[in-house]
């Protein structure tokens, strides 16, 4: 096996995998999936175990990608790298540009890695686990995933909850899951499927930010952010092995349930991350500490491993990047699924081979380009501001080529603007836009299971655990806050006698 | 690498507006772009890119095929532009049975069946319901029994609402007057998984999603609602072999703006009657599991206008259009 793997033509695809998936996240608008799909006839003439590794080696990158721009330009590339931005562009913009891509690097090897061996080692007992998932958990899921809400929220989650309301009622755009009915379209095709969700993101974040730049280059002289080169040290990465750790596990099992995708994995991650935080910890979230970047880079590299498991085990792609390998995959006659692991056990622990050498070009690939990339953040913003316009918009255009994507992420870009002008968070939005339909089309479903009964939602263990954790995680917080006002309360009231 | 991405991106971008006029007699001249109306990566795509590979070997002058993804609107958005593009030739649509024969009664679509000119049909693949194989239904017959005396208790899954699997399905009630409860998903994936893991009792997908867990011996298939039976199912029986007068295949064809010259469609149906008949082309659709299913434009024709009727009788029945 590790003859077949260490052939030169495997090594050298794999590389180029990895970098075009590292290159395609990184432009904002190109995806990974875009890359396998424009290579997959490109494949069609190499031998199978060649032509898939090079598919998963883009599928790899890909997922690391995108935190590059987001760190350095608060451009996501890929909405995997939407939560990245929360901790990483205030890192950039206090001069830890360089620690930010470090860390984004190493997590997402370390999460990457992980996650491959918990593929390796027991993919099929896991996948078996995965069809446990039904309409009325996905719904559980998702309203969990609403629940963090307030950790994302910072200072003022009353706002937190108006944005999300506002993101669910965006997500509503389109077409009915259920019926089938055309809602808020205006007779426009456009509309039919939705807001496209990356458009919507390039605007909110990318496109936002160039209009508060110019506002602010306006008003006063710019301050400059200087990069400071950062030499990661081994002692680093080991002293936070728990985030590490429990993020690489996070992201693998949201990776395995098909159909949640990796926005939530890194949004549920940095929840869990700030959650057994001291309050002065907490408070660092947001603004810049290196665990935020941690907790969403190693689950968005984790969710690889984990949506492979039921793509090879049950030939159940989980989102559309595992659908295109899957379309990959059978053109090189191979049908994922239970066969595959009888039938093929050579090629399949080849693959498992691959992705981790995978792992490693992308651990070097990002450590050597750190010490280059970094370095966009000494651009001038007057000639950077212009280049991430004309990124933005090429990339919306080129998501279907379609020239309303455009004005989506413009239109988008304003609202988030104004948004954040106002003190509004963004990430809630994001929540919305993603859960929104999740949670609809499966609350919907699970109910024409029950004929109706919302009892569904209770006697199944696994809707009933995720329903109470959302509780909790929605309710804790402000029990807290009552409790120390309550607690200040006779103090105050003594104060006013005396 | 970075320029490498670029001018793939402004690839996908560019088409080239023609400022000559040619005549039929020397088409085509330059290349020609298939507008593909959904993402990369899917069936409908891969097909295209299959047959755009070895395309111009067989045009006159050898031009190229390009491929170009035109995504959004289950298909809607690609398949306008198709049928308003430059009526030449030049630009073609590669579309499916949904855009071109739901979608028009459901979203107020600005073409119809008879504003494109069809080219030829491409690919037929029939849908097939499945259920658990620890299933208490054995075959038809069983399943017939059942869903007759238990009004709703039989929930499928399909891709979605107001798609050819659920059309087949409302038909199969009307025309039988069984009940069953119907339980849309985004795609014949999650559909397959909620039946695997036991969400719903059965679930409509095309054949060749359904294949190999039918063959891994996960699922078992009770029938089949297309017109033809594929090779590897041959057992399975059709829905009008039970005496139940329903049957719609997942169809995907090449068609061109109403004003076309005739001489042009012409020649491009040779061309591409004999790319269907390309080893390469054979060999991408067996691995793709699709059937190619031939028809001529006349033929294709009558395929679309009969769907459309059909589905719009259907829609209209299960209360879905006004």
């Amino acid at each position: 096996m590790l003859t077949q793997i260490l052939q030169p033509q495997i090594l050298v695809l794999v590389f180029m995998g990895v970098l075009l998936g590292i290159v395609f996240s990184a432009i904002p608008g190109l995806t990974a999936t875009m890359g396998i799909a424009l290579l997959i006839p490109y494949t069609f003439a190499l031998p199978e175990l060649a032509g898939i590794s090079m598919l998963l080696g883009i599928y790899l990158g890909g997922m690391y990608g995108g935190a590059i721009t987001a760190i350095l330009i608060r451009t996501p590339g890929t909405p995997s790298a939407a939560a990245t931005l929360l901790d990483g562009y205030p890192m950039a913009q206090n001069g830890e540009a360089g620690k930010a891509l470090n860390y984004a690097t190493v997590s997402s090897f370390i999460g990457g890695t992980i996650s491959c061996i918990i593929l390796i080692l027991i993919a099929p007992q896991l996948a078996n686990a995965a069809l446990q998932f039904g309409p009325a958990e996905f719904f559980a899921l998702a309203v969990f995933g609403l629940s963090i809400v307030g950790t994302v929220s910072g200072k003022n989650v009353t706002k937190g909850l108006i944005v999300a309301g506002i993101g669910l009622l965006i997500s509503t755009i389109g077409m009915d899951p259920i019926g089938g009915v055309m809602r808020f379209t205006f007779g426009s095709s456009n509309l039919s499927s939705g807001v496209s969700f990356i458009a919507a993101l390039i605007g909110l974040f990318a496109v936002s930010q160039v209009i508060k730049e110019v506002e602010t280059k306006m008003k006063s002289a710019h301050q400059k952010v200087k990069y400071r080169r950062h030499k990661l040290a081994i002692k680093e990465v080991m002293s936070n092995w728990f985030e590490f750790l429990r993020s690489a596990i996070i992201g693998t099992f949201v990776g395995i349930i098909p159909g949640t995708g990796t926005s939530i994995a890194t949004f549920v991650s940095y929840n869990e991350s700030k959650r057994f935080k001291k309050p002065e910890k907490k408070a660092q979230y947001g603004n810049g500490t290196p665990e935020g970047v941690i907790a969403t880079e190693t689950a968005n590299n984790a969710v690889t491993g984990g949506a492979l498991i039921p793509l090879l085990t049950l030939g159940i792609p989980g989102d559309v990047v595992t659908a295109v390998i899957f379309g990959g995959l059978l053109i090189q006659g191979l049908t994922p699924g239970p066969l595959l692991f009888q039938q093929e056990q050579d090629l399949v622990y080849s693959l498992f081979g691959t992705l981790i050498i995978a792992n490693i070009f992308m651990l070097l690939i990002g450590l050597f380009a750190v010490r280059y990339v970094g370095k966009i953040v000494d651009v001038p913003k007057n000639i950077l501001l212009p280049i991430v316009v004309t990124l933005c918009f090429i990339g919306s255009y080129s998501l279907s080529n379609n020239l309303f994507d455009v004005w989506v992420a413009l239109v988008f870009g304003v609202i988030g603007y104004l948004l954040e002008k106002f003190d509004f968070p963004l990430p809630p939005l994001i929540l919305g836009i993603i859960l929104g339909p999740i949670i609809e089309a499966n609350l919907r479903r699970a109910l024409i299971g029950s004929g109706g009964d919302l009892s569904v939602f209770m006697t199944r263990p696994i809707t009933a655990t995720f329903l109470l954790i959302a509780i909790t995680t929605f309710i804790f917080p402000l029990l807290k806050k009552a409790w120390y006002i309550y607690k200040a309360k006779p103090s105050m009231e003594s104060d006013l006698k005396s | 690498m970075i320029l490498f991405a670029m001018m793939l991106v402004f690839a996908a971008g560019c088409q080239s507006e023609s400022t000559s006029n040619e005549t039929a007699a020397d088409f085509p001249e330059r290349s020609i772009d298939i507008i593909v109306p959904y993402a990369p990566g899917g069936t409908t795509d891969t097909s295209a890119r299959a047959l755009a590979s070895v395309a111009s070997q067989y045009m006159p002058n050898e031009v190229e095929v390009n491929v170009i993804n035109k995504a959004g609107g289950g298909g809607v958005v690609g398949t306008t532009e198709a049928s308003s593009a430059k009526p030449d030739g030049y630009t073609i649509g590669m579309t499916t049975s949904g855009p071109m024969t739901i979608k028009p009664h459901t979203d107020n679509t600005a073409y119809n069946p008879d504003t494109l000119k069809p080219i030829l049909q491409v690919v037929g693949t029939p849908n097939v319901l499945v259920v658990q194989a620890d299933a208490p239904w054995e075959d038809y017959d069983e399943w017939f029994e059942y869903v007759s005396n238990n009004p709703e208790a039989f929930s499928y899954g399909t891709s979605g609402a107001g798609l050819t699997q659920h059309i087949s399905m409302e038909a199969f009630t009307a025309e039988t007057g069984a009940e069953l409860t119907h339980v849309p998903f985004e795609g014949g994936a999650p559909a397959l998984s909620a039946l695997l893991g036991g969400h719903v009792e059965g679930a409509l997908v095309q054949t060749t999603e359904a294949l190999p867990h039918i063959q891994s011996g996960e699922l078992r298939p009770i029938v089949n609602t297309g017109t033809f039976k594929p090779e590897e199912l041959a057992d399975v029986p059709l829905l009008t072999e039970k005496g139940v007068d329903v049957q719609s295949d997942v169809w995907t064809g090449l068609v061109a703006p109403e004003d076309t010259p005739d001489e042009v469609v012409q020649i491009l149906h040779d061309v591409f009657k004999e790319v269907l008949e390309d080893e390469q082309v054979i060999e991408t659709f067996e691995n793709l599991g699709v059937s190619t299913s031939y028809a001529g434009p006349e033929d294709f024709y009558e395929i679309i206008k009969q769907d459309y009727d059909i589905n719009g009788d259907v829609l209209k029945a299960a209360g879905i259009i006004d």
